[in-house]
């Protein structure tokens, strides 16, 4: 599993695991419903708006031959539903009190995957825009990090992004905490 | 003995009867969902975050796509 290749640090935990946002995943398996039954609202308008015996017949005739290729891009909305759904689960933020972790899985064998220490975090940008994001409460959320591009660790969709930016400044503060008290135990001085 | 040559038979039809096609067609289907379903339960279970989502997805995937699987070849055998 995911956790056993990244290897979590002695007394690293995870505070949270974040996917971008159900109506992500759910538009897109609307759009595979809706390609399911295209060839049936296709064969329905034929029947409806070009009257006659040709289309009946044709289906009549090949109804055996139509419903295997029905079948088969039935399977093949299946495959594509699998396909975004893997996308969903697979691409993730990985928040623990020591680090981020933004896994981007851009299809199969390809996929991204970046690391930053909470403290090398600047600061955190969100932005929510549209109508459907605000009323559900998702949208951009990017980290500026010292040092380094800032690209990777941008991401689209993601829920509760307020909420996500006052969990990791929180975690951030914790661990500059954590830090100077140790440079106090070690040396007794700042 | 009779000339290929002169032979009025489709030689296509001789090698893949009509019937055959629709089974031919089944198994180049079924070996693509295969590949298809490997690769995706080992992407499920080697970068997935828990045990349990995976197993319960590879359980519906495979269950929802061998039902397909087992229509389009009875649909297959009867043409």
């Amino acid at each position: 599993m995911l956790f056993e290749r990244i290897r979590l640090e002695d007394e690293e935990k995870i505070l949270r695991i974040v996917r971008k946002h159900w109506w992500i995943v759910f538009t897109r398996s609307m759009a595979a419903a809706f390609l399911a039954v295209m060839p049936l609202v296709a064969v329905w308008f034929g029947v409806v708006f070009f009257p006659g015996d040709l289309l009946i017949e044709f289906v009549r005739q090949f109804a055996s031959e139509l419903a295997f290729c029905y079948t088969a891009w039935l399977l093949l909305n299946w495959m594509l539903l699998a396909n975004f759904w893997t996308e969903h689960y697979l691409d993730l933020w990985a928040i623990t009190n020591r680090r981020i972790v933004a896994i981007d899985q851009r299809g199969f064998f390809n996929r991204f995957l970046s690391s930053f220490r909470l403290e090398r975090l600047q600061d955190m940008n969100i932005q929510v825009t549209g109508i459907i994001p605000t009323l559900l409460n998702f949208g951009t959320i990017e980290a500026q990090t010292a040092g380094g591009s800032n690209e990777e660790f941008r991401t689209d969709h993601m829920p509760d992004p307020r909420g996500l930016k006052a969990l990791i400044i929180a975690a951030a503060d914790e661990r500059q905490r954590v830090n100077t008290e140790q440079l106090l135990n070690n040396d007794g001085t700042l | 003995m009779q000339n290929p040559l002169t032979s009025t038979s489709n030689p296509l039809a001789d090698v893949l009867p009509v019937s055959a096609f629709w089974e031919w067609l089944f198994l180049l289907i079924l070996v693509i969902f295969a590949i298809h379903a490997l690769v995706i339960v080992y992407h499920w279970f080697t970068y997935g975050t828990e045990r349990a989502v995976p197993l319960v997805a590879a359980a519906i995937y495979l269950g929802v796509g061998g039902v397909l699987l087992i229509t389009m070849l009875t649909i297959a055998i009867t043409i």
